[in-house]
């Protein structure tokens, strides 16, 4: 039980979701209502077809709008303040996932029943039972088959995990022969995504693949102006929705990020020792009526270390990004490197620090330039890059030159801040070849030349 | 017995109305030349008919026309005017030996759309229970009004309120002079402070009174009761037109403060010409001022009679076109027809809104100002106002759910629900203000209790009446309600919920708490008659009898039974 204990959201997010609750619902309005409350603008789309509509107060306190809409099947409503429903039916009445959020804090927990999800730290989805006891086996089960999962769905989780849990079914927990817990999944996909885009600041790249995004919609609080309308209207790469969504949280600090690291290393160094107990529940089982059983994947000792190799070089990356603001607050704005990178891990290890003081210096640069938001001035960066192998006449030098001339007072310690949770995520930041066509969009690389070419044709 | 062998032969029917016609003819031909004879040799060019200023015949020029007294129902009929009862602690002990109930009227529609009920309101003086009840209500006032601003809190010691909650509170100040709670100097203290507080709001955008203002600073607020402005709204100022006029009727030295207050206001966009009541909110993008227009059955009828008491012609607003009704336990229950779909405004159906109607305006209209309190001269209004009765008790007897459902606020989010007979397509509706389906926040509302109670004398309103009669917290007023689901009592004290029990006790004890204007015409006509200001801000003339709303039925009505 302790195990479990130990893994509830009071280990990862710092406070249960009863404290959240508790936030939520004791106070008074007047604390409820404050401005400072509300954490989402609820005219910018979840998802396509949804509005913002008016809410019918009739007394002297309240938000006074919310955002309805449908997606992946569910029907949802959330208000300023974070807090939304959703739910198979129109009303919100059945099978219903409840999220309330931390006031003024972008913690939010979602709930059906006895299941809590979160996102930690690392942009992970951390899933809690109530009532689950050591022992307890876990299945996912449409109406034909069940598939067995491991007590780890209660550890934070990958993405395989993710989309088991994301395809829907009902999430079965058996004590024994006896299924203590029977919790529709219905609705899993759509409210993970919106804790993920809270966390994102509303920010469409958190969204998942394929996901229902709007097109043109002109409220969105960091307009892009090297996007068109259309960019909005493309499917999200994959993989963008999990790792990227922690480098987009602002709270995370270098310090808080060594220590869940740390945290994180005591758990799989917990697994690890374990060999018994995870060889009889770590593996995921498929079983069918006939009770066939096929073992589909489990983890091995080998991929430990690998976890527990990755954990090294994510906390060395941290270590360096600590040793670079330091370095970077003191160091002359025109004595710093140019040439931009690959967020490589390789790279990082051979020269992490100049290269970390030039991106962020950039991506800042792009920010308040061209309100292009953080996530999304990095991919561009990378997408730069890629042209860049197969360009003589946009060099790195010229891009460079051509920053710095339109560079301001630079907040080298907040971007690298920021840039530092991108890191440690970055082996999922997406790819340029996940998003749409060229013709969707206005490279920035594209940009920067028609803007370089202006002077000439006035000379 | 001899008998008559040559009985005489009686003339047909065709033979009398021959005889009829022929005899009108000559009539006709007689009067015909006797007039053109006169005509013909008695014309004299200076023979005619004299206009009397500010008869019938004369057409009054705008600068004089706030002298015309406004015509009432007594004026038309002849008959004398209501008068206002005296406190409950300067009545008589026979007062109500006397009372004409109509004990012996047939229920129904009356020739002239007027209704009378088949159940009768209480009334009497209160017993210590009630007596108790109601200190407990105006307790919550004592508590919560403010000193600086003479505004009472909506919620607790939230510190803020709208103008429907003003009206509570006014409402509450009325009924706890009127049941003797406070004497005439404090009575008259709090009201000359609120009023002078309501002249000096800074309204929304030149116009009207901000939906919502801090109760200590008296400051434009919004929704996190911050400084700013968020818009109007029609039912709230028609909730406070309501009480304003009781206020200035009852209590005439008021007259002058009230008109003052009025004379601030803006009615140009609030009420158009087709008589719909418009509220305002600020576009998001532009920050320009949107007009939408406010209301749905129930509400909308409630307050387009605050405006008529001042004089307007709310003509749409108070019909109850479009409807539809919902069958529910046998009950016709009659909703608002605008699809919510659309109109993007859900059709609550509550009792809140016929509970006030009855109370404060004895389900009549405006301008009658004479018949007794069973003669309902707003008869739809009444006769809605059973089934919305009806459908609760209904519901009671089928389920054993104890009924009686309004908007109330809770405790926790989502603080305030429309705990519904019927809205968005299904009976027993408990939403959150976004439409969530909250049944768990279904509840017995305490204001909806003990206004049944007053307005319905019957067995099931016992039964309510002693389930809520001691809901109070001695040190707080009384509880906004009771769980439907057993979770106990709504730890919630509210203006509006304190506000409406003080005036069901009120109601047991006067009737009808709207009582006949005393005076011969107001400065709310007269005034800026020698500019325009009276047009720009469109303040009516005193309304004449083509200014009535019309006393109607509906064909639906006609044929219903439950």
């Amino acid at each position: 039980m302790s195990r479990f204990k130990s893994l509830t959201l009071a280990a990862l997010l710092g406070m249960p979701y009863s404290a959240i609750a508790d936030g939520h619902t004791s106070g008074n309005a007047e604390e409820i209502f404050l401005p400072e409350n509300a954490i989402l603008d609820t005219s910018i789309p979840f998802a396509i077809g949804a509005r913002e509509a008016q809410q019918e107060l009739r007394g002297s306190y309240g938000w006074d709008t919310f955002q309805e809409g449908l997606v992946e099947g569910v029907y949802f409503r959330f208000d300023p303040d974070g807090y939304a429903r959703f739910s198979p039916t129109a009303r919100l009445d059945a099978d219903l996932f409840e999220v309330l959020c931390r006031p003024r804090t972008l913690n939010c927990v979602a709930r059906k029943g006895p299941l809590s999800l979160t996102i930690n730290g690392q942009g992970l989805l951390q899933m809690s039972i109530e009532g689950v006891a050591p022992g307890d086996q876990f299945f996912i089960a449409d109406q034909l088959d069940e598939i067995e999962v491991p007590d780890r769905i209660l550890q934070p989780l990958d993405s395989r995990f993710e989309n088991v849990l994301s395809v829907g079914g009902d999430l079965i927990v058996r004590r024994g022969q006896n299924e203590t817990q029977r919790i529709s999944l219905i609705g899993f996909s759509a409210v993970t995504s919106y804790l993920r885009w809270i966390l994102a600041e509303q920010d469409y790249l958190a969204l998942p693949r394929n996901w229902p995004v709007p097109n043109g919609n002109t409220s969105l609080a960091s307009p892009s102006l090297t996007a068109p309308d259309a960019w909005r209207n493309v499917a999200v790469g994959a993989g963008a929705s999990q790792i990227e969504t922690a480098s987009l949280a602002p709270s995370s600090t270098n310090d808080e990020t060594l220590t869940q690291l740390a945290s994180l290393r005591a758990l799989v160094e917990q697994i690890t020792n374990e060999p018994t107990k995870d060889a009889n529940v770590g593996g995921m089982v498929l079983s069918s009526d006939n009770n066939t059983h096929a073992q589909y994947g489990s983890h091995s000792d080998s991929g430990m270390q690998m976890v527990l190799m990755r954990l090294d070089i994510l906390e060395r990356d941290v270590s360096n990004i600590k040793s670079t603001m330091h370095t970077s607050d003191e160091m002359p704005a025109s004595n710093k490197p140019a040439g931009m990178s690959d967020m490589s891990t390789a790279q990082h290890e051979a020269g992490v620090t100049t290269d970390l003081v030039e991106i962020a210096s950039q991506i800042q640069q792009l920010t308040e330039q061209f309100g292009v938001d953080p996530a999304v001035a990095a991919l561009l960066l990378r997408l730069q890059n890629e042209q860049l192998a197969n360009s003589e006449i946009w060099d790195n030098e010229r891009v460079n030159i051509l920053l710095n001339a339109t560079g301001s007072d630079l907040d080298i310690a907040s971007m690298t801040a920021d840039l530092s949770t991108e890191i440690v995520g970055h082996s999922t930041v997406q790819r340029p070849d996940d998003l749409a066509g060229e013709n969707n969009y206005v490279l920035l690389t594209d940009y920067f030349k028609s803007v370089s070419e202006t002077p000439s044709v006035t000379e | 017995m001899p008998q008559d062998k040559h009985p005489r032969k009686r003339p047909g029917p065709t033979a009398i109305g021959a005889l009829t016609v022929a005899g009108a003819f000559v009539l006709f031909l007689t009067w015909s030349a006797g007039s053109a004879a006169r005509n013909l040799f008695l014309y004299d060019p200076n023979d005619v008919d004299p206009i009397i200023a500010g008869s019938s015949l004369d057409d009054i020029p705008a600068l004089m026309r706030g002298n015309i007294s406004v015509v009432s129902l007594s004026d038309e009929l002849g008959t004398p005017p209501r008068v206002a009862p005296p406190r409950m602690c300067e009545m008589p002990s026979n007062y109500f030996d006397q009372l004409d109930r109509g004990e012996e009227a047939v229920a129904g529609y009356t020739p002239r759309n007027e209704y009378i009920r088949e159940f009768r309101s209480r009334r009497g003086f209160l017993n210590e229970r009630e007596m108790r009840a109601a200190e407990m209500a105006w307790h919550y006032f004592e508590l919560y009004t403010q000193e600086e601003t003479g505004l009472a809190n909506s919620v607790g010691n939230y510190p803020s309120t709208t103008m429907w909650d003003t009206a509570s509170y006014m409402a509450g100040l009325v009924s706890a002079y009127e049941l003797c709670l406070i004497e005439k100097p404090e009575f008259d203290s709090r009201v000359s402070k609120l009023l002078g507080t309501l002249l000096n709001l800074q309204l929304f955008r030149k116009e009207m009174p901000n939906k919502v203002y801090h109760t200590q600073t008296a400051e434009r607020v919004d929704y996190t009761n911050k400084p700013g402005e968020i818009g109007f709204s029609a039912l709230d100022m028609g909730r406070l037109l309501v009480w304003l006029r009781i206020i200035k009727n009852r209590y005439s030295h008021h007259g002058n403060s009230i008109d003052a207050v009025m004379l601030k206001w803006d009615f140009s966009n609030i009420i158009d010409d087709e008589g719909l009541l418009w509220g305002a909110l600020i576009d998001k993008d532009t920050g320009e001022t949107v007009y939408a227009q406010e209301g749905r059955l129930g509400y909308e009828e409630y307050a387009a009679k605050g405006f008529a008491l001042w004089g307007y012609r709310p003509l749409l607003a108070h019909r109850a076109e479009p409807f539809l009704t919902a069958a529910i336990f046998g009950v016709q229950v009659p909703y608002d027809g605008r699809d919510p779909r659309i109109f993007h405004s859900q059709n609550y159906v509550v009792t809140e809104s016929y509970l006030q109607d009855g109370l404060e305006l004895g389900f009549d209209l405006p301008h009658d100002d004479t018949t007794p309190d069973w003669i309902h001269s707003d008869g739809w209004r009444a006769e809605f106002a059973d089934r919305i009765y009806q459908v609760q008790e209904n519901r009671w007897r089928s389920t054993g759910f104890m009924t009686a459902r309004s908007e109330h606020n809770v405790a926790g989010p989502p603080y305030f629900t429309y705990d519904t007979i019927f809205s968005d397509g299904y009976p027993w509706n408990t939403v959150t203000p976004r439409g969530d389906y909250v049944p768990e926040h279904a509840a017995v509302a305490t204001k909806a209790a003990l206004g049944l109670w007053a307005l319905w004398d019957t067995p099931y309103t016992d039964v309510l009446y002693e389930a809520m009669i001691e809901l109070y917290n001695p040190e707080r007023g009384m509880y906004e309600g009771l769980y439907e689901t057993g979770s106990g009592r709504i730890d919630v004290y509210t203006a509006n919920n304190n506000g409406i029990v003080l005036s069901a006790f009120l109601h047991k004890v006067q009737g009808t708490i709207l009582t006949p204007y005393q005076g011969e015409t107001e400065v709310w006509y007269t005034a800026f008659r020698d500019r325009d200001l009276r047009q720009r801000r469109n303040y009516p003339d005193p309304p004449q009898k083509e200014d009535w709303l019309p006393a109607l039925r509906h064909s639906l009505q006609q044929e219903a039974s439950f």
